[in-house]
């Protein structure tokens, strides 16, 4: 009796345990094992979500399993190191974002951006500036009078130095001619909280954790620091259209080790594109207020060299590079 | 005074100079932290390292008094030698302890070399076989017992962490 | 109206035998990957979100949340039975529920901890259901100078609640807040401790330093002269507990739920925090405090009631602002978007169907994790049979595994075995290692919001007496401070009144 209750299990493990395995026998043809999906962050945020999502759609796409392994901690460099190591055979990629720029000039540990070959790129995530509606605040022009009367009458609530809401918290205020009091949290989500909960009247974050409290009409989101106003939010003028001239912006892309062969780089890159471009993913990801702008490996690869230029200075500026990573 | 810890004056040395020892780690840590930071502070931010410091000072302060009474209750106690023989008896209970330790720190390694279920499958028949020969000496039926339950450890690390939760263990 | 919605609702599951299906399943899922070291209930959401993928977003939910409940006690059966923690929350429920299990009452202690999860769950739930504006209200009253002075509360009440020396544990609690400290400063991105080290700049990630003080620290600690004397094995012991046990705890229970649902429902504040605070204070309220730590039912009953309540209070700043409250409630709200619902105040004021209908998954959940639980217990209390040259090596693998998995990241199982050298080393010279997880819990909240704190005032201290919430709890700690301390003094002064409190007693490991 209780033998076959032992030998009933065992096969129960074995053939839950093979299901993995089954794609494993044709062994040639790419992909023929789970495709790892490394996300930076834990599970929960933006780039988890973007990572799940993407995965449930290269699953069917490639006809292989495809896992997220959230590797955290060290404001990204651990999951970025996990990426650069890893073996180049296609079996594992990442979502990578501003963060990975920052830390390579701040943390001299953390792992150089010539190490990371950009595959895709998804989406750009303009920055913005959101006012909580208690403020009475409706534009930006009123925005900077408030400021310019009295610069600690609002406070903005930003990520630490090197996230994505702290560099537009550095650039937003130069073009706008103020002086911005910059309240650190440690993260998206505790920001909106400061924001709903009152300790700080404005934030600077990117629009998808702010979306839906703006269109509850609990935050006001001043204006848009991209060319074209953003497409969840169509009745949001952009900066330009106010008269301030800035455009900054966070991205989302997919990177993988440098050095996969490049048969397996051009598959992977095909598959990546078509499940950024189907329909699953595009609408989960407007709805949730990403701006969409699929590229391949070139796109990926063009954006990153922009940001780094975008992001060395304002760093620089902040006294953020670490003195062995200063450009002489 | 009684000795704050269990009223044992060795006990209280110990920790007292466990605390001081840790302190002072902890301050060598956080000077070279301090001249790596070249970051700017928020107007009224106490600052990165304000609270670390004030904790290293409790630690260096408690320390020191721990050290003080221990080593003064312990001149007054009737002092009592240890012999080498209770040395080396300690040292024998530890042994296994301390191996136990160093084979887990060979681990990591042992996994990235071998793969995560051959490292488990040696660590297991190794140690469950150890701990059998302490408790009954050698004998073939402890051996196999061993291999048997470690190959047993392994295929579930395998079968259940590594096939069905994907985990990225090195494999 | 929402009892109203609430109802029809619960009608409706009632009578489907595939909702109730598959909140048996996830109850089971929950049951058995939380009881499994090493597996968090933030990994068990994570690990079958893709599940399902293919779900209608409502019955995704419900499975989720059936997964999550059950996998909260599902933590406490490792901890209870190996010591192996493997939620901050459940240190807690190790404290007590591990020596009642090496005393033979593990069945016991699985009971108190699965009927006081149930009550508190329940308690959490009714207080949502009914109080969600209020406390939602209460919530929101917190900023930054609060979360220091609760923080700083919290460390205060549990350095008298260690057993032996309050200034030893004080310290060992400093020594925790400093290892909170190591890696990046959350708020300027300062290294610190960490000589540049990729290791130190992770920082000590919480699970694995738990999972090595007290799962590894354990088996050191009993590898000392193993084999010298035969191992006596913990008998089973009756299983099943007397129903007048468990209602005689009722005030314990209640007390438990009651704090943890009101500490759950401040965001960031969490679960660890609501436990470490029910269990302080059950302590210090209880007729026998020198029991405490050495399998006193109160000590287990009290921590797994509020864990269990503050999943009702995190669940309120989601559905009350919109935000997630902790890290589990932000996995929620991610499953929530993959389905392409994104939580915000307008999907819960516009749908209050759909907030009944968590409500419901969160009372069915309970349910049919009380059950199966129950079911359970029979089959669980074996692992106590389990030769210890197995039992060890079986945990020590699970150690690593555990350590690793939470965040995918090798050099956090070298931190679990320092840490298990540390617990080890501990307990041979005496000191009590439960501050410094407390310290390593606490640490970081204190940290990050006093020093907001401080940036908004401008330096000025005075924001934590200008404020009442904050104000009032800074002067129960300077009370919790003082009063022993008079006391102390009067007993000088006119000799000893009363009944000496507290005692020595072995700290958490067995002594020498």
């Amino acid at each position: 009796m209780k033998r076959r209750q032992l030998f009933a299990t065992v096969t129960g493990l074995m053939t839950l345990a093979s299901l993995p395995m089954t794609s494993a026998l044709a062994q040639d043809a790419y992909p023929s094992e789970p495709i790892h999906i490394t996300v930076v962050w834990p599970a929960g945020g933006g780039h988890d979500l973007v990572g799940r999502l993407i995965g449930h759609e290269l699953s069917e796409i490639m006809d292989t399993a495809v896992v997220v392994d959230n590797v955290t901690g060290a404001g990204g460099s651990t999951g970025i190191r996990h990426i650069v190591e890893a073996d180049p055979d296609g079996y594992t990629i990442g979502v990578m974002g501003l963060h990975a720029v920052s830390q390579s000039f701040m943390n001299p540990a953390a792992p150089k951006l010539d190490g990371l070959d950009p595959i895709a790129y998804i989406s750009d995530e303009p920055g913005a500036i959101e006012v909580s509606v208690d403020m009475g605040i409706d534009t930006l022009d009123d925005y900077v009078a408030a400021m310019r009367s009295d610069p600690m009458s609002l406070m903005n609530g930003n990520d630490p130095q090197g996230g994505n809401s702290f560099i537009f918290a550095s650039v937003i205020p130069d073009a706008l001619g103020v002086n911005m009091m910059k309240l650190p949290y440690p993260g998206h989500a505790p920001t909106v909280t400061a924001l709903l909960t009152g300790e700080v009247q404005t934030a600077t974050l990117p629009i998808p954790p702010i979306l839906e409290h703006a269109k509850a009409g609990k935050v006001k989101v001043l204006g848009v620091a991209s060319d074209q106003r953003h497409p969840q939010l169509p009745d949001v003028p952009t900066f330009k259209e106010q008269g301030y001239d800035v455009v900054v912006n966070d991205f989302v892309m997919l990177v993988a080790p440098v050095g996969i062969p490049q048969d397996v780089r051009a598959k992977l890159e095909e598959g990546l594109l078509q499940a950024i471009n189907s329909a699953g993913f595009t609408s989960a990801a407007a709805d949730n207020g990403m701006v969409l702008r699929p590229g391949g490996a070139d796109l990926a690869a063009e954006e990153l060299a922009k940001q780094v230029e975008l992001v060395y200075p304002i760093l620089e500026d902040a006294g953020l590079v670490a003195e062995e990573l200063k450009r002489k | 005074m009684t000795p704050p810890i269990e009223e044992s004056a060795r006990k209280t040395f110990a920790a007292g100079l466990f605390f001081l020892l840790l302190a002072g780690a902890g301050w060598l840590l956080l000077r070279h932290s301090i001249t790596l930071f070249s970051g700017n502070q928020m107007p009224g931010d106490p600052g990165p390292f304000f609270l670390s410091q004030l904790c290293l000072t409790i630690l260096a302060g408690a320390g020191l008094l721990l050290l003080v009474i221990g080593s003064w209750s312990w001149a007054r106690e009737a002092r009592q030698h240890r012999h080498t023989g209770a040395i080396v008896n300690t040292v024998r209970e530890w042994s296994l302890s301390a191996g136990f330790v160093l084979t887990l720190l060979v681990m990591p390694a042992a996994m990235r070399l071998l793969g995560t279920p051959a490292a488990v499958a040696l660590f297991s028949i190794g140690w469950i076989y150890i701990l059998l020969v302490s408790i009954s000496g050698h004998s073939w039926r402890n051996l196999i017992e061993a291999a048997a339950f470690g190959m047993a450890t392994a295929a579930f690390i395998h079968l259940f962490f590594v096939r069905l939760l994907t985990l990225p263990l090195p494999v | 109206m929402l009892l109203e919605s609430f109802f029809t609702v619960l009608a409706d599951f009632a009578t489907s035998p595939a909702m109730l299906g598959l909140v048996g399943l996830g109850a089971i899922l929950g049951l058995v990957l939380g009881a499994i070291p090493g597996i968090s209930s933030t990994m068990a959401l994570a690990i079958l979100m893709p599940v399902t993928f293919t779900m209608e977003p409502g019955v995704a939910i419900l499975f989720l949340i059936s997964v999550f409940m059950s996998s909260v006690y599902g933590g406490s059966i490792s901890a209870i039975l190996m010591k192996l923690p493997g939620t901050p929350a459940s240190i807690f429920t190790q404290i007590d529920g591990y020596p009642m299990a090496q005393s033979g009452r593990a069945g016991h202690a699985l009971n108190y901890a699965l009927v006081a999860s149930t009550v508190g769950g329940m308690v959490g739930l009714a207080l949502l259901v009914v109080l969600a504006p209020v406390l939602a209200d209460f919530a929101t009253n917190f900023r930054s100078p609060e979360f220091a002075a609760v923080a700083l509360f919290g460390i205060v009440m549990l350095s008298f609640a260690s057993n032996g020396s309050t200034l030893v544990a004080s310290v060992v609690g400093f020594v925790g807040v400093l290892l909170g400290m190591v890696g990046f400063d959350a708020l300027t991105d300062a290294q610190r401790m960490t000589m540049n080290q990729p290791m130190l700049q992770s920082g000590l990630n919480l699970i694995p330093v738990i999972i090595g003080l007290f799962g590894l620290g354990e088996i050191l600690q009993n590898l000392v002269r193993f084999g010298d004397s035969p191992t006596a094995r913990p008998a089973i012991g009756k299983v099943m507990l007397p129903l007048s046990e468990l209602t005689r705890r009722w005030k314990v229970m209640l007390r438990g739920s009651v704090i943890g649902t009101f500490i759950g429902a401040i965001p960031a504040a969490g679960s660890a925090v609501a436990v470490s605070i029910a269990y302080a204070q059950e302590r210090r309220l209880s007729k026998e405090p020198e029991k405490f730590g050495s399998g006193h039912p109160d000590g287990l009953v009290a921590p797994e009631a509020a864990n269990s309540a503050s999943v009702g209070g995190s669940l309120i700043p989601l559905i009350a602002l919109g935000v997630p409250g902790d890290t589990i409630t932000a996995v929620l709200m991610g499953a929530l978007m993959v389905h392409g619902l994104t939580p915000g105040p307008l999907l819960f004021a516009n749908d209050p169907t759909f907030v009944s209908w968590i409500y419901v998954s969160v009372l069915l959940a309970l349910v049919a994790t009380l059950v199966l639980g129950l079911g359970m217990i029979r089959a669980a209390v074996l692992v106590t049979r389990i030769p210890p040259q197995l039992m060890y090596v079986f945990i020590a693998v699970f150690c690593v595994i555990g350590a690793f998995a939470i965040r995918n990241d090798m050099n956090d199982v070298y931190v679990m075995i320092a840490f298990g050298v540390v617990g080890f080393v501990f307990s041979r010279i005496g000191l009590p290692v439960t501050p410094l997880a407390f310290g390593l819990i606490l640490g970081p909240i204190l940290e990050e919001n006093l020093r907001r704190s401080l940036m908004i005032s401008q330096g000025s201290w005075k924001i934590f007496i200008d404020r009442p919430i904050s104000a009032t709890l800074l002067a129960i700690c300077v009370l919790l401070v003082a009063l022993p301390l008079i006391t102390a003094l009067l007993h000088r002064l006119y000799g000893p009144l009363a009944c000496k409190r507290g005692g020595k007693v072995p700290s958490n490991y067995p002594g020498e």
